[in-house]
């Protein structure tokens, strides 16, 4: 006599009438138009290739002073952590919290909050144990691109 | 548009590349715009969300590979924009993505460039209530009249996944709609 353990759980015995899905639709409610979505006049006429990469243009000269900024304050630590080195190497020691307190508030005048604004939010949106295949797709399609087309 | 390869050949050419880019331009900025107004509803935003995806078709065309239709390509693009953009709002006013969408879909009342009656907006609430791949399956099939091969391109997801997705959708909003209705 088969067991019921013998049943095999992997077919899928639900089954829809052929075509069932391509029927549906809400017609029988009366479509309901879903408002009036408008835009300013003459807006589309005012999309072009010029707003487009003068757009991309601006962006890049604020990321630039934002680089310089952050090498400002990088070579500004740099300087002072071999000053630290150098001079108090035997006579004060700073635990790890203590030297980024003070980096952060005193020394390089950036709090972790703006330095997190160096930096692109995708960048940070990235989780590598939930990504699938089409995200990794887009990310690699969309982010790994030759800026200078842009300039030509 | 001519075959779409020489096109997209044109698009990576250098040379014939701001002529092709501004064709491509004219053919595809007001669907794309109307898209995207969907999904984040509100104008100012969606042309940031615009200009954020045609700067990365600009940016991103040379690696395009050709494995789908170059519009399908471009809406994938304006949709993951659309969906960053709302989830890079949602963070920086510390609430959820369905949080701000349903603050939208309230402004929608004052904002000028919307026009539309209580049940109009009730059912810009409802569609924001469902979830992500439902919103967007029911927005493209039933205010866009897609055909589900393009949205399966567009989303990444099958056939079948999706005509259940909208079929889920349809079913909720009908439920409500009819609630709406009797009263």
């Amino acid at each position: 006599m088969k067991s019921k353990n013998n049943l095999n759980l992997n077919i899928n015995r639900f089954k829809t009438p052929k075509g069932y899905f391509d029927k549906i639709t809400i017609d029988d409610i009366n479509k309901i138009e879903l408002g009036d979505f408008k835009v300013p006049e003459n807006y589309f006429e005012t999309i072009n290739i010029n707003l487009i990469t003068k757009t991309n243009y601006i962006s890049k000269i604020i990321n630039f002073k934002y680089s310089k900024h952050a090498l400002s304050g990088i070579a500004a630590a740099l300087i002072v952590g071999l000053f630290i080195n150098v001079f108090f190497t035997d006579t004060i020691t700073f635990n790890k919290s203590e030297i980024i307190d003070y980096m952060s508030y005193e020394l390089v005048g950036y709090s972790s909050s703006e330095y997190v604004e160096l930096f692109e939010v995708n960048e940070f949106e990235i989780n590598f144990d939930h990504i699938n295949d089409n995200d990794f797709d887009y990310f690699i399609e969309t982010s790994f691109s030759d800026d200078q087309n842009l300039n030509n | 548009m001519e075959n779409e390869s020489k096109f997209i050949a044109k698009l990576k050419n250098k040379e014939s590349q701001n002529k092709s880019f501004e064709i491509l331009l004219s053919k595809y900025k007001e669907p794309i715009y109307w898209h995207i107004r969907k999904i984040v509803l509100d104008h100012d935003d969606a042309h940031d969300v615009l200009q954020n995806t045609f700067i990365k078709v600009f940016k991103a065309i040379n690696g395009f590979k050709e494995q789908s239709k170059l519009y399908t390509w471009i809406y994938r693009i304006a949709t993951n924009e659309s969906l960053n953009f709302i989830k890079s709002k949602a963070k920086k006013h510390f609430k959820t993505s369905e949080e701000i969408m349903i603050a939208q879909t309230n402004k929608l009342k004052e904002d000028p460039y919307f026009d539309g009656d209580e049940l109009q907006i009730k059912l810009q609430e409802l569609i924001n209530t469902l979830p992500v791949k439902q919103k967007l399956v029911f927005q493209m099939k039933y205010e866009q009249e897609m055909k589900f091969k393009d949205i399966s391109e567009i989303l990444g997801t099958s056939e079948g996944a999706l005509k259940a997705s909208y079929h889920i959708a349809v079913k909720k909003i009908k439920k409500e709609i009819i609630k709406i209705q009797t009263f």
